[in-house]
């Protein structure tokens, strides 16, 4: 018998019963949250009571007997294992959820399966109208009403091409707001998980086991997981001397080897630690930019953030001068990477900003980098793909400005992100430094652990903000030298840009090639047309919104054949011709003198052009010297612009020669319907000419010249007509059936993807291939984001198995501490019938 | 899925993504019965989307060209007509020229009612062509379709297309003056090919004498080669009588001077010719019907015959009367004599001229007219229409791929002149052998000698214009032929794609229904599980 007194079984009994009782308590509190997301099932931690030490009296023959059971604590049953591998997928699930939900976007708007009248589509169906009415045109090549149907059909075809463009612009701009609203639904999670935390920790630190908090904070980080691909850790944070509490800590996974600007302490990028969280944003606006970073010194329109950053060559480090590595303040600086400027010591900043020589005998410590470049922030300097140091005989470092390996660090191309202009907008992510709930940064008061704030590479977030990111930048084909520098894969991903830019394309080579059919390629066709011999001379005039132009002046340039006295009113736009000089890549030298035009001038605007759309010679190209005034993509432009004022005023101002006068071709396809501007054409903007849409300019029959004869009245030399003649329009006909070679460079001027064509094909097949890309895409995501979804679902059902309440379950635990607590309740009747006995039956 | 411990949310967990695989499943097989199709967006079936879209486009393109093929087919269809019309004429005018034929001189009416009927028929056949019209398009036209192929002039000559079919006439200037060629070398080529120099009558090469051909012979002026004899005899010597055969050439009176005379024994003169009387063109018609030294001459570009030549035929005209004068003008001369010298030298050369500018501004059109006759408009019957790109850059249909519907009035009707100057054109034809017919007297002898020779000679060029008029006929009914033939290929070619688009996106009903009825079952059995099955638990059956 156990050393117990006499009422010591009842304390047994009463241990019982509470034990029971607790039981019941979280067996209901299991069920109770059955339906509570992220619930984690509790159980109780029971244990036997009893008494280790030796009592003074204790008799010789005593046995120890336990006091009962007790309820030690109440834990969660949950396997982290399984909440890794969940956490890994789900990010999977999140970055084809959003592309899957982008591009049913994009698919309701070009998707044309199913649609249109008998399933044959919307633009196909157009195309083919275009091609049968001028199969039509071509069988009646007189007709001015199958030139009007000819004219109708291309009509449609740009509404269709315009509202196309205009829905995806308009997606585009719903998925921004998307990725805007789930940025900031990110920042509510992590403010979430930090406050959590913070809680979690006062509870720790009394002791409790804060489960329920602890429930919530992973709902939380289940959240986040779904936006992007993070680690969870677990460590022991020290209070004080005496007391340790477990501390979070999310850390985007892959960014151990993080090199962007200002990277330093922050490896890997930490959202989470502890009570601190960081916040997630996109830096300045676009548009704000400008006011807060500074103009570039390369353009001034273009804005770039004033600090400065030194990038430099890997294999490098510092030293102190008794060649020991140098700890500096700056001792987590990865080789091959950035470094602020700002953070180097005052005289190596003085050294690099050319102030002070580098000196290796320096007395305090030597910048032993001797190739180096000081860039802005967000450039970077072009690294050769092919490049691996750890081949053993590693290739040429860096790309120059036209793409060729070398190991010149000061011949590297610089690329530079954040620019104003059309796609310049990357959404790239800046994580803000690790602050507290009252604002405070992480470790301040250490300048060598201070949280800083970083950009994000690329590819850091992998999941739905990834997606979201990708479908608004990526842009395929057409991707920079910049866009593939950051993402070497970014040339094969399809976001919203790239297929606005197929439909660019698509638009841009219609137009081109149907008004290249429908006028004349040269300037001395002009000159042999209108049978011109006066010279182009430029006079000032003013448009239609009163700006000072340069036109052609019709009293010389057209004195042989034109009466007109006022200058044409076609010409609304324009600046006159820009003065440029430079060497064609033939070595043909232009020099034009503005204001100063010839039909020379013309003829060398029209090389100038040609240059600039001949593939095997790109033109205009950045060159390693000094760049000529030509090297310049709006010098081109305007070239192509002042280019087209000429013509149109040579078709407007002259007469056509008799030989020549069928020759009522002309621009069909403008940039907007009030012009006949050929310029910058593109799927959002393209319609029918002024002058096709007002019957001024026609489908062009025929372009050969028209017979000559002898008329028998007079012997005078006629010229045959050719009313019925169609050979250009069997050309058209031909045209839409023509291979034609698509080049990313002719609609996205800073292309990478140069001198090799992306798709060849007639337009049909072109149009085809924006929807059959778009297909294919959208099955590759439906099928991942299908196999992603079981996946997570599986690997949840793995944790709820785990974590999860089950009624079966929950129902025995019922009956059985039911029956437990009716046992401790008969001991308890027993006990007291026994002492009963004892007490008032003995004696 | 199984997994060690089966919880109640994760029943619940899996039944909800299940009741919605099922409910979209169900859904996509209701889309299919409703709309019939395989698939409704490309991402469902990429490939067979991108197939069918490639079949749709043919087939659309198909219609296109079915549509085309009709159209061109009614064309020819109306030229067709036309040339039948024709044929009717021409066999009823070629019946009645058959007693011509047969009959050798047949009573007067009938040659002169044959006239009339030559003569009418021309016409009508004008007006036939100029009839032919499929809608607002002349068919005949070539490539000016706005307009009507054939017209005549105020001087009757017939027009195509503004430019004159009727040549001038052969005897003024041609025959004269368009003899031979200059090969170079001081050697010529005749009308019919033979190599000549021009010799003295001392047998020295000149640029005015005789024909002295390769083989030693001399012309005459009925284009005979005389053999030259080569052994002359001793002073008075009479020549062997077996050597004064017809065609032999003998010295003249006054004894063996070795000088050419052009005495030839039972014929006429030796011809004489002279470089300087020549126009140059050659003296023969090249295969595009026109001198074959003209474009040596006048080269590419087409010019008035001023500007070709620098002159006029009045100046000309001047000139030779002033040079004939002594180079005084009109108006200095004094006697009539000398008026009378002027006057004469004037017109003579005048009409040279006249002749010469006639005759030039003719092969100038001729040239034009072989364009005209070869014109192409293009038609795409689905025949794989394709271009291609010369050195040039100029770009060119390739004939085989695309269809020709031109059809020029020239070509049916012919144009140009042959080696005797007689037109090639049936109408003109017609007209002039209806006109020679016409003018026979009662008795039905021709008006002038020779004419009858030229009867006979118009007859078989008749037939050849005739034929040429009539492989015209046959050539639309061909085409007319062809047409049908594509019209059914291409009807073929549209069965089979919509064949073959139905199969790549058309369900098959009876599938569709029972892949919807299954389907529907499971979604049914679905909602059962959820509403019966998954509630229950241990704590049902509780106490």
């Amino acid at each position: 018998m156990a050393v117990i007194g006499t009422f010591g079984s009842y304390t047994a009994a009463r241990l019982g019963i509470y034990s029971a009782q607790s039981a019941m308590h979280v067996v209901g509190n299991n069920i109770g949250n059955i339906n509570t997301e992220g619930y984690t099932r509790q159980r109780t931690d029971q244990s036997s009571m009893y008494d280790t030490g030796t009592p003074r009296y204790q008799n010789q023959f005593n046995i120890n007997i336990g006091y009962g059971a007790i309820v030690d604590n109440v834990s969660q049953l949950r396997d982290p294992f399984l909440d890794i591998r969940f956490r890994n997928e789900n990010a999977s699930l999140g970055y084809y959820e959003a592309m899957q939900n982008g591009l049913e976007q994009i698919s309701n708007i070009l998707d044309e399966v199913g649609k249109g009248d008998e399933g044959f589509g919307v633009i196909e169906a157009q195309l083919g109208d275009f091609k049968n009415a001028l199969d039509y045109l071509l069988e009646h090549p007189n007709s001015t009403t199958h030139d009007d149907l000819a004219r109708g059909a291309a009509s449609t075809l740009c509404t269709l091409l315009n509202s196309y463009a205009k829905e995806l612009e308009q997606t585009k701009r719903s998925e921004e707001a998307r990725l805007m609203e789930n940025v900031d639904e990110v920042n509510f999670i992590l403010e979430n998980i930090r406050d959590l935390n913070e809680q979690i920790r006062t509870q720790s630190v009394y002791g409790g086991n804060a489960l329920e908090l602890r429930d919530a904070r992973n709902v939380q980080i289940d959240k986040l997981s779904k936006f992007m691909n993070i680690d969870v850790t677990y460590s022991m944070e020290r209070i004080n001397q005496t007391t340790e509490v477990e501390k979070l800590t999310i850390t985007l996974k892959n960014t151990d080897d993080y090199t962007w600007n200002g990277a330093r302490q922050n490896n890997p990028i930490t959202l989470v630690d502890g009570i601190y969280a960081a916040k997630m944003d996109f830096g300045p606006d676009e548009n704000d930019r400008a006011s807060i970073w500074g103009p570039s010194a390369d353009d001034p329109n273009k804005s770039v953030p004033t600090e400065k950053y030194v990038f430099y060559d890997i294999g490098y480090d510092w030293f102190n001068e008794d060649n020991s590595k140098s700890p500096f303040n700056v001792p987590m600086i990865p080789a091959n990477s950035h470094v602020n400027l700002q953070d180097l010591p005052a005289d190596i900043q003085a050294k690099i900003n050319g102030t002070e020589p580098i000196d290796r005998d320096s007395t305090k410590a030597v910048f032993e980098a001797e190739k180096y470049r000081v860039l802005n922030f967000g450039e970077t300097l072009a690294i050769n793909p092919e490049y691996d140091p750890m081949d053993k005989t590693p290739a040429l470092k860096y790309l120059d400005k036209n793409g060729v390996p070398t190991d010149d660090i000061d011949k590297a191309a610089v690329i530079t992100s954040y620019q104003k202009g059309a796609d310049d907008n990357r959404y790239m992510f800046r994580i803000s430094e690790l602050t507290d709930k009252r604002g405070i940064i992480k470790d301040y008061d250490r300048p060598m652990y201070t949280s800083y704030p970083v950009w994000l590479d690329d590819n850091d977030t992998y999941g739905y903000l990834q997606g979201l990111r990708e479908m608004l930048t990526e842009e395929g084909e057409y991707s920079s030298q910049l866009d593939i520098a950051l993402d070497p894969n970014a040339a094969v991903k399809h976001g919203i840009p790239y297929f606005q830019h197929m439909l660019d394309s698509f638009a841009q080579k219609l137009a081109s090639e149907l008004n290249s059919a429908n006028t004349m390629p040269n300037v001395e066709d002009y000159v042999k047309v209108y049978g011109l011999t006066g010279t182009l001379n430029m006079v000032t005039s003013t448009d239609k919104d009163g700006n000072t132009i340069q036109v052609p002046d019709p009293a010389t340039t057209f004195a042989d054949k034109s009466s007109a006295a006022t200058p044409p009113a076609a010409i609304q736009t324009g600046t006159g011709f820009a003065a440029f000089s430079g060497t064609l890549p033939d070595g043909t030298a232009i020099n034009i003198t503005a204001g100063d035009i010839s039909l020379k001038t013309l003829q060398d605007l029209r090389k100038v052009i040609d240059a600039a759309q001949d593939p095997d010679n790109p033109f205009p190209k950045d060159s390693e010297a000094t760049p000529p005034a030509l090297n310049d993509f709006e010098a081109y432009q305007t070239a192509l612009k002042d280019y087209q004022i000429c013509l149109n005023a040579l078709r407007d101002n002259g007469t056509l020669t008799e030989e020549y006068r069928f020759y009522d071709g002309g621009m069909l396809f403008s940039n907007n319907g009030e012009l006949d501007d050929p310029s910058n054409i593109n799927a959002k903007n393209i319609s029918v000419s002024y002058s096709w849409a007002h019957g001024m300019n026609r489908i062009l029959n025929s372009v050969k010249p028209n017979e000559t004869y002898i008329d028998a009245d007079d012997g005078s030399v006629k010229w045959q007509d050719g009313t019925t003649r169609n050979d250009n329009i069997a050309h058209f006909v031909s045209l839409m059936g023509q291979t034609k070679k698509y080049n990313a460079k002719d609609t996205v001027h800073d292309a990478v993807y140069n001198n090799t064509e992306f798709f060849k094909g007639n337009f049909q097949e072109m149009y085809g291939n924006v929807t059959s890309t778009l297909g294919t895409d959208s099955r590759t995501a439906n099928v991942m984001y299908s196999t992603y979804n079981l996946t997570t679902l599986n690997l949840d059902n793995d944790r709820i198995s785990v974590y999860g309440v089950d009624l079966n379950e929950e129902a025995t635990n019922m009956m059985q501490f039911s029956q437990a607590f009716s046992a401790a309740c008969k001991l308890l009747t027993t006990i007291d019938e026994m002492l009963d006995t004892l007490i008032n039956r003995t004696i | 899925m199984s997994s060690f411990r089966i919880t109640t949310s994760m029943k619940m967990n899996t039944y909800r993504y299940n009741l919605n695989q099922s409910n979209t499943t169900l859904f996509n097989s209701s889309e299919k019965v409703q709309t019939h199709r395989k698939f409704n967006s490309y991402a469902e079936a990429p490939a067979d989307a991108t197939h069918a879209w490639i079949i749709r486009r043919d087939y659309m393109d198909n219609d296109a060209y079915r549509n085309n093929n009709s159209d061109t087919y009614t064309r020819f269809q109306t030229a067709w007509l036309a040339m039948g019309d024709m044929k009717n004429h021409l066999e009823d005018a070629t019946g009645r020229t058959s007693i011509l034929r047969g009959l050798d001189d047949p009573t007067a009416a009938a040659k002169q009612e044959l006239g009339g009927v030559l003569i009418n028929t021309s016409e009508t056949i004008v007006q036939t062509m100029n009839g032919a019209k499929y809608g607002e398009e002349f068919v005949f036209s070539g490539t000016n379709g706005s307009q009507p192929p054939f017209s005549w002039d105020e001087n009757g000559n017939l027009l195509y297309r503004g430019i004159n079919l009727t040549p001038p006439d052969y005897n003024a200037g041609w025959k004269d003056h368009n003899q031979f060629t200059d090969i170079g070398g001081g050697k010529y080529r005749d009308a019919n090919g033979d190599v000549f120099t021009i010799v003295d009558s001392t047998g020295a090469t000149a640029t005015s004498g005789y024909m002295k051909y390769e083989d030693g012979t001399i012309a005459d002026d009925e284009g005979n080669h005389l053999p030259l004899y080569n052994n002359p005899p001793a002073a008075d010597q009479k020549y062997p009588a077996a050597d004064l055969t017809t065609g032999s050439i003998i010295l003249g009176p006054g004894g063996p001077d070795g000088q050419l005379k052009d005495d030839v024994i039972g014929e006429g003169k030796l011809k004489k010719v002279s470089t300087a009387d020549n126009w140059e063109w050659g003296a023969r018609l090249n295969d595009e019907g026109i001198p074959e030294d003209f474009l040596k001459k006048y080269g590419d570009t087409l010019k008035t015959f001023e500007d070709a030549e620098g002159t006029t035929p009045a100046q000309e005209a001047e000139k030779a009367a002033k040079a004939a004068v002594g180079g005084r003008e009109y108006n200095d001369l004094t006697t009539d004599e000398d008026r009378e010298k002027y006057e004469k030298a004037y017109n003579a050369t005048k009409a040279e001229y006249d002749s010469k500018k006639a005759w030039y501004e003719y092969f100038q059109n001729v040239r034009t007219l072989n364009k005209l006759a070869e014109e192409e408009q293009y038609a795409d019957l689905g025949l794989g229409m394709e271009e291609i790109t010369d050195e040039n850059g100029n770009t060119k249909m390739v004939g085989s791929t695309v269809y020709n519907n031109a059809i020029p009035g020239i070509k049916m009707l012919g144009y140009g002149i042959d080696d005797d100057g007689d037109p090639k054109n049936l109408v003109l034809l017609m007209r002039e052998f209806g006109e020679l017919l016409s003018t026979c007297d009662n008795e039905g002898k021709y008006p002038n000698a020779g004419d009858k020779e030229k009867a006979f000679r118009l007859l078989a060029k008749y037939d050849e214009a005739s034929s040429l008029t009539l492989s015209g006929y046959t050539y639309t009914d061909v085409q007319g032929k062809f047409l049908q033939a594509n019209g059914s290929t291409l009807d073929g070619q549209s069965y089979n794609l919509n064949e073959e688009r139905a199969a790549l996106e058309d369900v098959d009903v009876a599938d569709a229904i029972s892949m919807f009825m299954w389907d529907y079952s499971c979604y049914s059995a679905n909602l059962k599980i959820g509403t019966q099955l998954l509630s229950e638990s241990l704590i049902d059956y509780m106490r």
